[in-house]
């Protein structure tokens, strides 16, 4: 059984997997329904997914979610605007910070704040650093699906540093809550900027070790290359974002296309697969392309400290407990009346956006939130159908799902 | 007509409005947001227009939500076009919160399977033509939408109380602590609690179990007692009925008729439903979202 | 006593009684007495130091510490914070994690096979074990050298398969069984170029006895028909891998591959996969029953590495052998001490490439055996037989 026989049983969208699936000659197979978590190592949380199988062949399988849901939705109708940012921590646990950008954006949108140029660079800089951070985690963790266990800690000892690193800034290692509306919970003091600096260096030069490790291994490669093939056309009509949908070909990146705060002042390129190594659109260059989105940010990283604007007495808050926000935004925030925003924002696993209704009062009316991983992990049966129970765990790793962002 | 420049809300709603003329409702188009919008029936087909026709190019469907607008329920898509940088979105509604069908848009975008999943699983707007229209975040043997404006708090699942019942019970625990104290001190007691109290030394016959357990050793009030724990009842100890020598707890005065879940039993599945919304905006009928 | 002539026979001839006992109970007592000998004193140490080892050698190649702080138990805690050696490295580690896998719940899986479930380990652990009946630690150490050495061992090492496709099949679990059928392809595929490559030294030896194979590695050794003399051979020169030149390399190469296939040891992890399996055919297993698996794989582990070593590699005889000899030390120690490095190198070998590759797919693992593995073995086979007619 090689792999090219096993990708060639994949046919077509419509879902009838009896009529191509064909055992060889005589032999008797019986299907078995093998159920994948919600407590296996492989599913990243509590994923669970139905897996029809034939021997060791996925026939079909069916994502269950909801497992860690928390209704998110009905808490932000029940909470003031600004009391719903530490609940977008808890969304995509692994890029809390990028959570709180977006929403902040939202709500800024919502209640027409402006921002000081100097939040505007650091919440650049911050959000960034959330992504290598991400990066960094999701790229070890592929390695440990894969059935590597080194990469991982390797890449957690960076995960650790910058871990440390938004301790200092916020006081938490995984939830920050660092973003405020309308600017952020505090300045980036000088020592801080060096550190960061430091972090940036380290990674870069670790970078190789990751990719060694996992990107450039053979038996890596062996296990990620043409397996899990999201085509173009379908990773677009299933609304798939982020580092997935580069890899599948498609020059696509909110931060660029799209531009929000000041990412177009910033130079970096995009990432997007071009068939050099594997087939466009398979575990590999989902991989690769986080890898090399991890080299992109460091660059914005560097630029956004190069760039940033001195200190402006007017913004520097009284007492340290006080945000280091735009003075100008009111005390008790309120939406218009019967006004509406959907704002998008690139996170690391796809473009998280959140809606949002305003009726005049100080909590939405309605919020809905619109969760990359949500959406990607709904393709896994149209991508994992005829290959064996180890690519399944690939192509889930690939997608790289976190499930607080899926079940909100 | 340039196939590749951006368009604004205002000129996709003039292309919709050549095909479908009257069904298009209403168009918002001001910095905050843009959207179309349209009537459910012809709402397949102009998914359909807008996302094959190459003035539009709208591929990507981004994201598919409901709204509860009091008389109905809205549904909302946001469309974006990655070759021509351009988005909209596009709105639909319910005919009633009773009538609550609307055309699935599956074959148009499958990623709006599972968000119409979900937004049948929050609103229980049905989607008409969706393959497999089941609950998704919730389990499947939930009752009620919880995002619609009119759906109380659940009080139990499962036999697990939920945080309201939890409150309920609280009160209730405090409210017979404090009468039980009320009664062993003597302060303010209620007369007819009398007899219970003469009662008492018949029963430390039976050294211990029942009788300083009844009326006495009050919890602190702020104590949250777990709901499955047998609570001192809210009336303590009527007259007629005492205690069995043999039984080890006694639990069962005539209130919680012998239940180990003492909490309001008879309480129907829900509470009366509170008031409509808290304050939902209400004009009159083609339910907006935006006052333009 | 002369420690020379030393047997376990010898010893149980010295008993009173002895010779009243009928030879078949002769034979079981000295069976049971061997293998309980072989359990306490070389398996268990081996499975605990191990284990040991496996943490010791991730950690280092993870950068992190691995466990450092168990030491000698009951210490007062002035003398364990004050002087470091008491911890010992961390040694007691493993006989603290012994000591947790003894308490912990014995569960049965009530709707599986109970007898089957609970025989499985026993099984695979008497593969283990049953390993070091023929593998000579050192000259004359060997608790029997049987003339068809080489073919029990093989024979021998396949055993554990069946406690494998037991414990899978009476776990009553989808994935147990999954991994049970993984371990069982596997396995059974990898025997094939494993049997060739290890015919390989012994067509050059001309014997399966595994002491001659040592044997022609010290005297007699030849290359290609040129015979080396034996005063180098005894110091290394005379090793399969350097008779019959490129070619016992080559079979050393798939013996050793094949070995890690048929521990599990990852590249080849495939019916344990943590990622994939949860944990294949170990999935309802706890306690002790797990901890019997994890000993004998470990005891498995250093036996085939033994095996390699005194296959390819010399065995008890080299440099080290012949420098201690020379400097008066009796020989059953320096053979023990040459045989030890080998060994314990090809051991700490195996734990290095599992914390570096991912595991491979179970098409790739045949792929591997049938399209590389048994073709290589085969030419090398046939060279070697080349070899060993020039050499005849």
């Amino acid at each position: 059984m090689s792999t090219t026989d096993v990708t060639d049983r994949v046919v077509g969208d419509d879902g009838e997997l009896a009529e191509y699936w064909v055992p060889a000659r005589d032999a008797r197979s019986e299907e078995m329904v093998v159920n994948m978590g919600p407590q296996h190592p492989a599913t990243h949380g509590v994923l669970r997914v139905a897996v029809k199988t034939d021997g060791e062949v996925v026939l079909d399988c069916e994502p269950m979610v909801g497992n860690l849901h928390r209704c998110k939705e009905k808490i932000a109708e029940n909470v003031q605007y600004w009391q719903f940012m530490p609940y977008t921590d808890r969304l995509d646990y692994l890029a809390a910070m990028n959570n709180e950008h977006v929403y902040a954006r939202a709500v800024e949108k919502l209640c027409s704040i402006e921002i000081p140029e100097r939040i505007q660079y650091i919440r650049i800089l911050i959000a960034e650093l959330g992504r290598i951070a991400s990066h960094i985690f999701s790229v070890g963790v592929y390695g440990l699906d894969i059935g590597a266990f080194t990469p991982f800690l390797y890449c957690y000892r960076e995960r650790e540093r910058s871990n440390s690193l938004f301790e200092k800034l916020s006081g938490g290692r995984m939830l920050y809550h660092y973003f405020r509306v309308g600017g952020v919970a505090r300045d980036l003091s000088d020592e801080w900027i060096q550190e960061a600096i430091e972090f940036l260096d380290i990674v870069e030069e670790k970078m190789s070790e990751y990719n060694l490790l996992t990107t450039w291994n053979k038996v890596f490669q062996n296990r990620t290359m043409g397996i899990g093939v999201l085509t173009p056309d379908k990773a677009i009509a299933f609304g798939i974002t982020g580092p997935a949908l580069r890899a599948s070909g498609v020059d696509w990146d909110t931060r660029r296309d799209d531009p929000y705060d000041i990412y177009d002042k910033f130079d970096w390129k995009v990432p997007v697969a071009d068939g050099q190594h594997g087939t466009v659109g398979d575990c590999w260059n989902r991989h690769w392309i986080r890898a090399q989105e991890l080299v992109e940010s460091i660059k914005i990283c560097r630029q956004a400290i190069d760039k940033m604007p001195k200190r402006d007495p007017a913004l520097t808050p009284k007492s340290m407990y006080q945000p280091y926000i735009n003075p100008k935004v009111p005390r008790i925030l309120r939406g218009p009346k019967d006004a509406e925003v959907y704002v998008r924002g690139e996170n690391p696993r796809g473009e998280l956006a959140f809606y949002l209704v305003s009726d005049a009062k100080n909590a939405p009316y309605r919020c809905h939130i619109r969760a990359p991983a949500f959406v990607n992990i709904a393709l896994l049966a149209e991508i994992s159908r005829g290959y064996l129970i180890a690519d399944l765990v690939a192509i889930i790793g690939s997608i790289d799902i976190v499930l607080g962002e899926v079940d909100r | 007509m340039t196939t590749t420049a951006a368009m604004t809300v205002t000129a996709m709603a003039e292309l919709l409005r050549e095909r479908f003329g009257k069904k298009v409702l209403e168009v918002h188009d001001d910095d905050m947001s843009q959207w179309i919008r349209l009537d459910r029936d012809v709402m397949v087909e102009a998914c359909r227009f807008l996302r094959d026709d190459p003035r539009t190019d709208m591929k990507m469907c981004h994201d598919l939500c409901g709204v509860d607008r009091v008389t109905s329920f809205e549904v909302v898509l946001h469309l974006y076009s990655l070759t021509l940088k351009h988005g909209c979105g596009l709105k639909m509604n319910t005919a009633s919160r009773d009538e609550v069908n609307v055309p699935s848009l599956t074959s148009v975008w499958p990623t709006t399977d599972w968000h119409e999943r979900e937004t049948y699983d929050m609103f229980g707007v049905i989607f008409d033509g969706h393959p497999n229209l089941r609950r998704i975040l919730l389990p499947e043997d939930w009752e009620g939408f919880p995002l619609r404006k009119d759906e109380g708090n659940p009080l139990e699942y499962h036999g697990i109380p939920s945080i309201s019942t939890i409150r309920t019970l609280e009160e209730q625990n405090r409210a017979a602590d404090d009468a039980a104290r009320a009664e062993k001190y003597g302060s303010a007691a209620p007369a007819k609690k009398k007899p219970a109290a003469t009662k008492k030394p018949a029963a430390t016959k039976k050294p211990a179990a029942a009788a300083p357990k009844a009326p006495g050793a009050p919890a602190p009030p702020g104590a949250p007692r777990p709901p499955g724990a047998p609570k001192p009842p809210g009336a303590p100890r009527p007259p007629g009925a005492p205690t069995p020598p043999g039984a080890p707890k006694a639990p069962a005065p005539p209130m919680p008729p012998g239940a180990p879940k003492p909490p309001s039993p008879p309480a129907p599945p829900k509470p009366p439903a509170p008031p409509m919304p808290p304050s939902p905006p209400a004009p009159p009928m083609p339910p907006s979202g935006g006052g333009s | 006593m002369n420690l020379d002539e030393l047997t376990l026979t010898g010893l149980f001839e010295e008993l009173p009684f002895w010779v009243d006992i009928p030879p078949f109970a002769q034979m079981t007592v000295i069976g049971l007495v061997g293998a309980a000998a072989v359990v306490l004193l070389i398996v268990a140490p081996i499975g605990l130091m191990g284990t040991y080892a496996e943490r010791r050698v991730s950690a280092f190649m993870q950068d992190r510490c691995g466990p450092n702080y168990v030491g000698i138990p009951f210490l007062p805690r002035k003398i364990y914070t004050n002087y470091k050696w008491t911890r010992l490295f961390g040694l007691g580690q493993s006989l603290a994690d012994g000591i947790k896998l003894l308490s912990k719940e014995d569960f049965v899986p009530p709707k599986g096979e109970p007898f089957l479930f609970i025989a499985a380990p026993v099984v695979a652990f008497a593969g283990a074990i049953g390993l070091f009946a023929a593998l000579p630690l050192s000259d004359g150490l060997i608790a029997a050298d049987v003339n068809v050495g080489v073919f029990y061992l093989l024979a021998v090492g396949a055993i554990e398969i069946i406690g494998v496709l037991m414990a899978g099949w009476a776990s009553n679990n989808k994935w147990s069984l999954i991994g049970a059928m993984r371990e069982v392809a596997q396995v059974v595929s990898y025997e094939i170029p494993m049997a060739m490559a290890a015919l390989c030294p012994v067509l050059i030896a001309g014997s399966l006895q595994m002491t001659d194979i040592v044997a022609v590695q010290r005297t007699g050794a030849t290359f290609w028909g040129i015979s080396i003399p034996d005063s180098i051979a005894g110091w290394g020169a005379g090793w399969m891998i350097f008779q019959a030149f490129p070619f016992n390399i080559i079979a050393l190469v798939i013996f050793y591959i094949c070995v890690l296939a048929n521990l599990k040891r990852a590249p080849f992890d495939l019916p344990e996969s943590e990622s994939e399996l949860v944990s294949g055919f170990l999935t309802e297993y706890s306690g002790m029953r797990w901890g019997l698996f994890v000993l004998g794989e470990y005891g498995a582990m250093f036996a085939l590495s033994g095996i390699s070593a005194t296959l390819f590699l010399g065995g008890w005889s080299g440099p080290v052998y012949s420098l201690l000899t020379a400097i008066g030390l009796p020989s059953i120690v320096a053979g023990v001490a040459e045989f030890s490095y080998k060994a314990v190198g090809l051991f700490i070998f195996m734990m290095i490439i599992r914390w570096t590759l991912p595991r491979l797919r179970l098409d790739q693992v045949m792929v591997m055996c049938y399209k590389y593995l048994v073709p290589f073995a085969m030419a090398c086979l046939l060279f070697c037989a080349a070899a060993a007619l020039v050499a005849r």
